[in-house]
């Protein structure tokens, strides 16, 4: 029941206010109420995030911080550790404009991390990069860790709203839970 | 005693798949490159089993879901359809999800068959297809590899 109340508590703060860090008494309620479990979320786990606002290489610059919205929870042994709708954040690497026709736009970017009430959780994430010549050829390679790729043939590179990242969790992380009910 | 049990146990059991183990994978229903959402997921299995040092781990037939990670074109304007496929995950009995990434080594081009202007290009990062209206018909082979070091928990007794 208590542990319930918490995880509702915890989807509130993360999904409508994300930018409020949870009420600091939140740690001894939880360590009263049952002998802690820690719970380790693995390196490597992947969480779904969308994006929240379009991010192009035209109106964007390389340190531009955007905002991303986790899409599915992240669960482990039926317990959630990650809720949908807690916020996560992503940086431009770099951005370049399409400049002269038929030049094609270039943004790269990468995943910051997961703010799960004040707590960031760091995230890697990957994609290909890939341009697609005259004739669809397509050249393909992975952009190192951390950097997503996007290569827009004479249009500026974007990253639109409601598109679909894969980030990766980049250390194991301890969650104190309570135990189940 | 006790120790030539724990031995035994070893050899018998995998205590993990490593990163990078290659996993076969087919797609279960059809793509449309017309239809299709970027980020929409997609039902993938097993092709064949996954041994490692001669004990399957991964069974032939356990589903996995796969991703579309980009869509471009979507055959407007006469422009080709492009989509990509990247596995994301087998989804283990018991519920665990075993992380998968694209496996770059299998590279090359094949016909989809109906559509002649199709081609389908399998690489590590998943599939392209091009053309004014790309299928991709169910059984349509992609392979990946384990993302990272996988401990498998100990089976029961």
């Amino acid at each position: 029941m208590t542990a319930s109340l918490l995880l509702a508590a915890t989807l509130v703060a993360a999904g409508l206010q994300p930018t409020v860090p949870p009420p600091a008494e939140t740690a001894p309620v939880q360590a009263g109420a049952a002998a802690p479990a820690a719970l380790v979320l693995p390196k490597g786990t992947m969480i779904r995030l969308m994006v929240l606002n379009e991010v192009n290489s035209r109106d964007h610059k390389a340190g531009h911080r955007f905002v991303l919205r986790v899409d599915e929870d992240v669960a482990d042994n039926g317990r959630t550790l990650i809720p949908t709708g807690a916020k996560a954040w992503g940086e431009v690497v770099s951005a370049e404009g399409t400049g002269s026709v038929g030049k094609s736009g270039r943004l790269n970017a990468r995943l910051l991390w997961v703010d799960l009430g004040g707590r960031r959780i760091p995230v890697t994430g990957e994609r290909s990069s890939s341009g697609s010549g005259g004739t669809g050829t397509v050249v393909a390679g992975v952009v190192g860790l951390g950097v997503l790729g996007l290569l827009m043939k004479g249009n500026n590179a974007s990253l639109k709203a409601g598109e679909i990242l894969n980030g990766y969790t980049a250390a194991d992380e301890a969650f104190e839970t309570a135990a189940p009910q | 005693m006790s120790l030539l049990l724990a031995a035994l146990l070893a050899a018998a059991a995998p205590a993990g798949i490593p990163a990078g183990t290659p996993v076969p994978l087919t797609t279960g229903e059809a793509l449309d490159s017309r239809t299709a959402r970027q980020g929409q997921r997609v039902a993938l299995s097993v092709r064949s089993d996954v041994a490692i040092d001669g004990m399957t781990v991964i069974r032939a037939g356990t589903p996995a879901v796969g991703e579309i990670e980009e869509l471009s074109g979507k055959g407007m304007f006469g422009k080709a359809g492009r989509l990509t496929l990247t596995p994301l995950f087998v989804t283990l009995p018991g519920g665990r999800r075993l992380f998968l990434s694209g496996r770059e080594s299998q590279r090359g081009t094949r016909q989809v068959a109906g559509a002649a202007v199709t081609t389908v290009l399998l690489s590590g990062l998943g599939m392209f297809i091009t053309g004014k209206s790309a299928v991709v018909p169910p059984g349509t082979p992609i392979e990946g590899e384990v993302r990272s070091d996988f401990a498998l928990e100990p089976a029961a007794p």
